[in-house]
């Protein structure tokens, strides 16, 4: 895995490999709430509002339900920790506890079945439809456009770029969702059985949030600058993929070879410091 | 269990040094971890019910070291982890790219540039993470799981029933569930194949598209690709966003359970005490979180599995043209240039295996050195599939082809294609400039017969207008280029290398009469002797070449010069009709074809003076 990105680059076309692709905003460059925004109506807006509304229903039912759990066991552990062990009533109230926490879980996993599905059709559909909407523009588009922008670094867009919208819509939107339903639903529980102990545990969020807001400031360039080189890739690849006949005619294999040695390089080098700093964030 | 990717573990072994250190710093941070809940423990126990404040500083002291080493090993396991990732890909996209330079065309007929970008691209992507992921958790979940189990035994030993049938229950779930997940996702990583290769072959046609108005069509067909794609990848989300939670609510009711079970006990003074019954939970939660790192990594591992499968397909696929362990290495100056095709049949092959019906049905024909042939037939008439074998494009499927009577499959391809030259039906230029493109064949040759060779094709004069001349930008496909002066371009690269045999296939379709005359008559002036192959669909094109070949449906109908053909072929007859208007009275002198350049533009554009062309 040694690389050598900058080793000494052939003579004729040095001086405008790389150009082109430069010239095309990348996506952090933009407003990245506006992008999200964008991104997120296609999964909340229109035809799926309705089933949206039922999906974040159904999923703070199931986090109720699954947060009762721990609620329902403690009380059942109190029971247990009775002094009067021998009192029959006590292995009622046991089994009356820990059934409803039973309950509460079969509910939890039911609802969440769904919400899970309800979840994953608008993830799917959102993303068909983004998909489409996608190609449509790029039917719309001047020759012009296609003349500014190589296909390999459309291509690039669209195969890496898809995988990671179609992650935010599989993933991320469901998973915030439920993050953020949980945190809601504890804070409220956990203030409610203590609000001095809840202030206490509290009290590193900010922090938490201050070190991701870092880690966010120093890898977003980061991660420009890799999907740049990612771009200067794909694009070098589909071109010579594209012409494989002329580089199969002209005897070539080892200077593309060469080419996209260095280009991979590039990537490598960027890349591997941009995740690290994601990985411990999500650590 | 996951062979794709277990494949690639060959690539780690100069790097087991940094592996080995990455799960050393992982089992560290686990360590500390557990060490923490043990010292929760000993704050709650000592501490707190005592009213130590001692215990309690020291305890909290320690707990903080322990967080601190936790994080420390996390963050240097995280950077190794990412290498492991990167270099990975890094790996993947140099080796695949190198296997993909060996490919022959007919590699390219069944694995196609889309799916093979797809695999660049997405694929790589995919096996990366599933790296990423398995550097950093390889030991840190099995680690985790086992020394709960052990803390489980050693507090709980009446209760380890309950945790072993709550770990059965996952790992059977797991085991019904992942090959699903796998299915799915395989399945959509096909979907997505499909749908970008459909992507990549709109925009790369987008011009054919605009200029045909079939933008709506396209649409269409991309949206059938899309909601196939949307069927697969519902099942894939769905499934993996149900694990996580089928898990973590399995193990709620496992707890629930044990709190069922061992507070009976607990209240019928079987030994268990409450404070074991705690204990218990608690090291029923420290299981799941290695069950839940198992249930968020496993999807990732199936879908890089899936991905390297795709790749191993690649990288299995063998060059369907190869050289023969003692192919000649012969003198190309040497080489004098005639060609015989001997009872040559050809059929393209599918992706199975399979041959399609013959697209070159018995071709016999000979071209002596020096001489220029023109090959002319509708689309699908075989010509481009005929002048492919010559430089071995595709073997022949039956018969042979030598030059100066060696057979070109004892040449390398190396050598054979110094001596046969083509200039593409497509032509393709490389980002760069000028001077690079026309030197693509031979980087060393000299800047006099490069520019040569771009008088020959035409194109000297538009590239001496430009500002920066040899040295002007070429940007990626030559885009910022005319049709005209690609194909023009893409000439003169063919042209540089002085090639022995030269084939120009339908490469002056995108040129003006005028034009495409004027190239045919420098070429000889170029390069003398050089035996030259015209393929086209003008008749124009071939009108005064020294023979003519006309082909239909794979076959060779009719062979001779054009006065010939033009009075005793019909299919030429009609040829000529439909392109040069209706057919002049009969010529004067066969035996004299015209050469090049003595033709009128005007005869030849309207063929109303023809009688002057054939004159």
């Amino acid at each position: 895995m040694t690389t050598n990105a900058n080793a000494g680059r052939r003579k004729a076309p040095a001086s405008t490999v790389g150009k082109q692709v430069k010239s095309i905003p990348a996506p952090q460059e933009q407003n990245d709430n506006g992008v999200l925004t964008r991104l997120l109506g296609y999964m909340i807006k229109g035809d799926s509002a309705g089933k949206f509304t039922w999906a974040v229903v159904i999923r703070i039912a199931g986090l109720f339900a699954l947060i009762l759990i721990p609620y329902l066991s403690a009380q059942a552990l109190n029971v247990a920790s009775t002094p009067a062990a021998q009192d029959g009533t006590l292995a009622g109230q046991l089994a009356r506890w820990s059934l409803l926490a039973i309950v509460a879980g079969i509910v939890s996993l039911v609802l969440s079945f769904f919400a899970d599905r309800m979840f994953a059709e608008l993830a799917t559909h959102a993303l068909n439809k983004l998909q489409k909407d996608l190609f449509g523009t790029l039917q719309t588009l001047s020759v012009s456009f296609f003349d500014r922008n190589p296909v390999g670094n459309l291509i690039s867009r669209v195969s890496n770029d898809s995988e990671a919208v179609a992650a935010f819509y599989e993933s991320a939107v469901s998973q915030a969702i439920r993050s953020v339903v949980q945190l809601l639903l504890v804070t409220v529980i956990i203030f409610w059985m203590n609000w001095q102990l809840a202030i206490a545990a509290l009290i590193i969020v900010p922090v938490l949030l201050l070190l991701v807001n870092i880690i966010q400031r120093i890898a977003t360039p980061a991660y420009t600058k890799m999907q740049e080189e990612l771009g200067d890739l794909t694009s070098f690849q589909e071109e010579t993929i594209s012409g494989h006949k002329t580089i199969i005619n002209s005897r070539r294999g080892e200077w593309a070879d060469d080419e996209n040695s260095k280009l991979a390089a590039g990537v490598f080098d960027v890349g591997s410091k941009a995740p690290s700093l994601l990985l411990c964030r999500r650590r | 269990m996951l062979p794709n990717l277990r494949r690639l573990s060959s690539i780690y072994k100069p790097y087991m040094g940094r592996l080995i250190t990455s799960q050393v710093l992982l089992l560290v941070a686990a360590s500390a971890s557990l060490f923490t809940a043990w010292l929760s423990q000993v704050l709650v126990n000592d501490g707190i019910a005592k009213n130590d404040s001692h215990t309690v500083i020291v305890t909290g002291f320690w707990m903080l070291i322990a967080a601190i080493v936790a994080g420390g090993a996390m963050i240097g396991a995280a950077y190794i982890a990412v290498f492991f990732s990167q270099g990975t890909a890094y790996i993947i996209r140099r080796g695949l790219y190198e296997k993909i330079q060996t490919f022959s065309f007919a590699n390219f007929d069944q694995l196609r540039t889309g799916q093979l970008l797809v695999r660049l691209s997405a694929d790589t992507q995919n096996v990366a993470r599933a790296v990423l992921y398995a550097v950093f958790l390889l030991l840190y979940a099995p680690f985790m799981l086992v020394i709960a189990f052990v803390l489980t035994i050693l507090n709980s030993p009446g209760l380890v029933w309950l945790l072993v049938v709550t770990a059965l229950i996952v790992v059977g779930l797991m085991w019904w569930l992942l090959p699903r997940v796998f299915a799915a996702y395989a399945a959509r990583q096909q979907r997505l194949d499909d749908l970008n290769n459909t992507m990549q072959e709109n925009l790369a046609g987008i011009r054919v598209v605009k200029a045909f108005v079939r933008e709506d069509l396209e649409k269409e067909k991309f949206g059938v690709r899309a909601d196939a794609m949307q069927e697969m990848a519902f099942k894939a989300a769905f499934l993996v966003a149900f694990l996580s939670p089928l898990l973590q609510t399995i193990t709620q009711l496992g707890r629930a359970f044990a709190i069922w079970i061992g507070g009976n006990q607990v209240l019928g003074g079987t030994g268990l005490d409450i404070g074991q019954l705690v204990a218990f939970t608690q090291y029923m939660a420290l299981v799941v979180t290695p069950l839940a790192m198992m249930a968020i990594v496993v999807p990732f591992l199936l879908r890089g599995e899936a991905s390297a499968a795709r790749l191993a397909e690649v990288y299995n696929t063998k060059p369907l043209v190869v050289d023969k362990p003692n192919a000649q290495e012969m003198d190309t100056a040497a080489i004098q240039g005639k060609v015989v095709f001997e009872n040559v049949s050809f059929a393209f092959r599918r992706a199975g295996g399979e041959l399609d019906p013959p697209a070159i049905k018995n071709i016999n024909l000979t071209i002596e050195p020096g001489e220029r042939v023109g090959i002319l037939g509708a689309t699908g008439a075989g010509k481009s599939a005929l002048v492919n074998l010559l430089p071995r494009f595709y073997d022949v499927t039956e018969g042979r082809i030598t030059i100066d009577g060696i057979d070109v499959r004892d040449f390398s391809q190396d050598n054979l294609r110094q001596v046969v030259g083509i200039a593409l039906q497509e032509a393709v230029l490389f980002q760069g400039d000028i001077r690079f493109n026309l030197k693509f064949g031979d980087a060393d040759i000299d800047d006099d017969v490069m520019m040569d060779a771009a008088r020959a094709a035409d194109a000297h004069g538009f590239i001496d207008n430009l500002p920066e001349k040899y040295d002007a930008a070429v940007d990626r496909r030559g885009y910022n280029f005319s049709g005209g002066q690609r194909q023009r371009l893409s000439m003169a690269r063919a042209f540089t290398p002085e090639p022995r045999i030269l084939i120009l296939d339908d490469s002056t379709s995108a040129l003006d009469v005028a034009t495409e005359s004027r190239v045919q008559s420098a070429i000889p002036t170029f390069s003398n002797n050089v035996t030259t192959i015209y393929v086209a669909q003008r008749i124009s094109a071939v009108i005064d070449l020294d023979k003519i070949v006309l082909m239909e449906s794979g076959a060779i109908v009719d062979m001779g010069r054009h006065e010939e053909l033009l009075a005793r072929s019909p299919l030429y007859q009609g040829i000529y009709t439909s392109q040069l208007g209706k057919i002049p009275a009969a010529p004067e002198n066969v035996d004299k074809p015209p050469r090049a350049g003595k033709k009128t533009k005007n005869g030849i554009d309207n063929g109303q003076d023809t009688a002057e062309v054939t004159a």
